[in-house]
């Protein structure tokens, strides 16, 4: 039975998942950060890129290149495939590309609370999706949404700190499809400082870790980097399996890593500040 | 001798130059250190927070500065700045109360002490609201390390103040010596 379904999905799927793990395939590699960390300026970066997938993206753009036309270029060209895979999508796929947009189209409201509460309805229905579908696409899309959850909590719950959000409204703000429902929520909205927050992770076999490798020091990892690596982690193993959406999703984030981390180099470059140029997270 | 007490002016103007120069060095170092720590900060928030997120798309359509320069002027010449969080008074001389960037001009006032006016004005909203509440440690940093800049920067513009009132004190004082004692043959 299970056959079959694999049989079936590339009938409907197939051009879109080879599609994709081409895409994949094109994503930077260890040897290309290497080289954008060596470039002088940003249009030595520019040249650089040209050999990657990237092409000549930056062709037509005004000099003095700066590092936010180089992040809309690139978000352009993100759009440009997702549009295509979402355009060229049959149903059940369809309807995984309209919940799968990322935080960043929701950026219209101002309000906090407002953009924090859509976001976790946002989540909330999309793991419900997920899992509903079933099979191979909801083992693979589950446990990595589960982790977007916990980790949307932990980092409100960071940034919350010291701020006008009291602890019941932090509470309100916690998507409930994480590993950390309902016991850890409760106990990290009373979090007051980040070693109560710590000791709330300590209690979590996946998180525990995380937090250990978090260092104090102003040039050590931050709780955002070490939960960027396990994005980037759990993102690619996406890709081990086949026949299922989730490498859609995968890509997606993927490549905004990639952006993240090509827009770090860049602003490293044209700030001269050569000493923290390799924090980026490598992918491939 | 009238010519040895100036010497001896002369020579501690000197000194208290060269220690204002020393000063002023050691605070624009500080000052620039400030400034690319502030920067290399945004752009962590800008990796945590997404990079359209801390930039010009979200500045307040009114904005008011959290910090004012105020500036006297002393009855030899000699000027002072120094700065002042909006919404606080001084209790003593207010220059103009002009709202000063760290670029901007500052406007001189000849100052003869003048009453506090009256405050009324509710001090400013935090920029940082401008980035939402829940704000990465990053972008908290950033606004620590431009302040610290903007106290050095009033420093500096003090020092430099001091420097040139300085040479100028050692220009007139070497002209008087020279009436006093005409060269030798």
């Amino acid at each position: 039975m299970l056959e079959s379904a694999e049989l079936n999905f590339n009938a409907d799927h197939g051009y879109l998942e080879g599609l994709v793990r081409g895409c994949k395939a094109g994503l930077l590699t260890r040897q290309d950060y290497v080289n954008l960390v060596q470039c002088e300026n940003l249009e030595d970066l520019k040249i650089h890129l040209q050999t990657t997938d990237y092409g000549n993206f930056l062709a037509n753009q005004a000099t003095p290149l700066t590092v936010s036309v180089i992040d809309t270029e690139m978000r352009k060209k993100l759009c440009r495939e997702f549009e295509y895979f979402r355009n060229h999508s049959l149903e059940p796929l369809t309807p995984f590309f309209q919940d799968c947009t990322s935080e960043n189209a929701l950026d219209e409201l101002n309000i906090e609370i407002l953009r924090n509460k859509l976001y976790k309805s946002y989540i909330e229905a999309f793991y419900k999706f997920c899992k509903n579908h079933g099979d191979v696409t909801a083992e693979v899309m589950c446990p990595i949404l589960e982790f977007e959850a916990d980790r949307r909590a932990f980092i409100i719950t960071l940034n919350s700190f010291g701020t006008e959000l009291s602890k019941e409204d932090r509470e309100t703000l916690y998507p409930t499809c994480g590993k950390l429902f309902p016991e850890g929520l409760r106990l990290l909205a009373q979090a007051e400082d980040f070693e109560q927050m710590k000791r709330v992770a300590d209690s979590y076999g996946a998180y525990k870790p995380l937090f250990e490798a978090v260092s104090a020091s102003s040039g050590g990892k931050t709780l955002e980097d070490v939960f960027y690596e396990r994005e980037v982690q759990m993102n690619l193993l996406a890709f081990n399996r086949q026949f299922h959406y989730g490498v859609f999703y995968a890509y997606t984030k993927l490549k905004e890593q990639e952006m993240r981390n090509i827009v770090w180099i860049a602003e490293c470059i044209s700030q001269r500040q050569r000493t923290k140029i390799n924090s980026y997270i490598p992918i491939l | 001798m009238a010519s040895r007490d100036l010497r001896a002016e002369l020579d501690f103007l000197l000194l208290q130059l060269l220690g204002d120069l020393e000063q002023l060095e050691a605070k624009r170092q500080a000052l620039n250190a400030r400034v690319e720590e502030g920067w290399l900060s945004l752009s962590k928030a800008r990796y945590a927070m997404g990079a359209k997120s801390v930039g010009p798309l979200q500045y307040a359509s009114h904005m008011e500065p959290q910090v004012r320069v105020c500036t006297s002027e002393a009855q030899d010449g000699l000027q002072k700045f120094w700065m002042v969080r909006a919404g606080t008074q001084t209790p003593e001389e207010v220059g103009s109360r002009e709202a000063a960037f760290l670029s901007s001009a500052l406007r001189r006032r000849k100052g003869l002490p003048r009453t506090p006016e009256p405050d009324s004005s509710p001090a400013p909203q935090n920029p940082l609201k401008w980035f939402g509440i829940l704000v990465p440690h990053s972008l908290r940093q950033a606004q620590a390390s431009f302040r610290e800049g903007l106290q050095l920067a009033a420093d500096m513009a003090s020092l430099q103040s001091r420097i040139n009132w300085g040479r100028s004190q050692l220009k007139e004082l070497q002209e008087k010596l020279k009436q006093l004692e005409p060269r030798a043959p």
